[in-house]
């Protein structure tokens, strides 16, 4: 058992090393998106849907587009330094609710993608959004 | 029991990863330099190999027991010179490449080995995202065999050893590619991020561990090519860093499919030992299916779909 202590001890030294170089150098992620134009290119790189109105989340890190095929939404989210493209459809959302009044907080039923959190500035989008996503719900399929 | 020569390999390997990884992230700093790190996936390949060290801790008698038991009814008595460790390397390598092959082709096998797939970087770090389950999944099995022949537990625990230490320099886009002869005999880094891409055209190839003459013989050898970047990653990427969802992700993927309801035994077990991607619909979203729609230029309909596909648009 005492070199499983030792080798659980390396890693967590070896965690400890890494993140202070990752600092030091800093390899953190500031990238942002400049509008739904950009937010549109990143999603069709990854679906051919159609994509149409999108909007922009106030942090620039996540965005949501309506598609014009599919009756389906595109999520577009930042992951460390890489963005994650998904496709919302009916069934897709296991809830879609209002928290501290700007932010819609969407959970899934996947495991590997569990929540996405999305603060709209705009009252009317925010609305409309949040009302688009609540019939993709899993108890609307 | 293990053998202290396992351990001392174990060792070096922890020593390597704690000096080359430090030296990978300073030059990725360099201008020209094609290595990428990001801060919160390489702690997770840390997080997730302090998870990988203890469940390999708690589970290697399945490991040692396996060998030690067939080699108590072995049919030769091998001893363990240079000749036979060169040879029982050579099978070890064998050994290996089917059982990375089978853990890429059924899905039980895939939701353990996949773990090690998950990051969308390639670095020496990622060598750290190991699965917490390759004891657990019955592959181990596969090394019963050199046992039961006459090979001396230590000598497979050490080519296996061996085996391991060689892939940790390949997890790297810092070289671009080695000498023509090394290309063609050995793995590679070229030959591993291959390996590692999402792109249809890479899946499911390049599974050697060391000889790359296991791809050339069996047909599932892939070389790197300039126009097509590799897109490190899962056809179903995660968004998530946290080491747990990243261990388990696919097992709970796995159980939510097979607890569907009126689905055939045969659904059931096209879920369970299906390749990944396989539905019991028919929208398959597996190595064939994704050539098929690149090949037609389109993203298949399960894709587009669901909790079943996401992507990773690459973007600095």
């Amino acid at each position: 058992m005492s070199e499983l202590a030792i080798s659980i001890a390396v890693n967590v030294a070896l965690g400890i090393a890494l993140l202070a170089i990752l600092r030091w150098k800093r390899f953190g992620d500031s990238a942002r998106l400049a509008g739904a134009e950009e937010a549109i290119a990143l999603f069709s790189q990854r679906f051919s849907a159609t994509a149409g109105d999108a909007t922009v989340a106030h942090d620039g890190r996540s965005a949501l587009i309506e598609l014009d095929s599919g009756g389906g939404v595109g999520l577009l989210q930042r992951h460390g330094r890489r963005w994650n493209a998904r496709v919302l459809v009916p069934g897709e959302v296991s809830s879609a609710e209002l928290k501290e009044a700007t932010v819609i907080d969407l959970t899934f039923a996947d495991f590997g993608w569990p929540r996405a959190q999305i603060r709209i500035d705009d009252a009317e989008a925010r609305l409309r959004w949040l009302q688009r996503l609540q019939t993709l719900r899993s108890r609307h399929a | 029991m293990p053998d202290p020569v396992f351990f001392r390999a174990a060792a070096i390997a922890q020593v390597l990863l704690l000096l080359l990884i430090p030296l990978e992230i300073l030059l990725a700093t360099g201008p020209r330099s094609k290595a990428e790190y990001d801060t919160q996936d390489t702690l997770a390949n840390v997080g997730v190999s302090v998870g990988s060290v203890f469940f390999w801790g708690i589970l290697s008698w399945l490991f040692f027991g396996g060998v030690t038991l067939a080699y108590a009814h072995r049919v030769f008595d091998i001893p363990f010179t240079w000749w036979s460790f060169l040879l029982v390397f050579a099978l070890d390598d064998c050994r290996y490449y089917w059982w990375h092959r089978i853990g890429h082709r059924s899905r039980w096998f895939w939701a353990s080995h996949g773990v090690h797939h998950s990051s969308q970087h390639f670095n020496l770090s990622t060598n750290l995202r190991q699965s917490w389950t390759s004891e657990f999944s019955g592959l181990v099995l596969l090394n019963v065999p050199l046992a039961w022949i006459g090979f001396h537990p230590s000598a497979i625990a050490l080519a296996f050893s061996v085996n391991l230490l060689y892939q940790f320099w390949i997890h790297t886009e810092i070289i671009d590619r080695m000498p023509r002869w090394f290309e063609w005999l050995l793995n590679t880094p070229s030959h591993h991020r291959v390996h590692h891409g999402s792109n249809p055209r890479y899946l499911d190839s390049n599974y050697a561990g060391v000889f790359m003459i296991w791809d050339r013989l069996f047909g599932t050898f892939v070389p790197e090519q300039a126009e097509e970047p590799v897109r490190y990653g899962l056809v179903k990427n995660l968004s998530t860093f946290n080491p747990v969802r990243i261990a388990l992700h696919e097992y709970v993927a796995m159980a939510r499919d097979l607890l569907r309801p009126d689905l055939a035994w045969k659904h059931r077990l096209g879920y369970f030992f299906g390749p990944p991607g396989w539905r019991h619909d028919g929208r398959h979203a597996t190595t064939a299916a994704l050539r098929a729609a690149e090949a037609q230029r389109q993203i298949p309909a399960t894709a587009a779909s669901g909790t079943s596909d996401q992507f990773a648009a690459a973007s600095g």
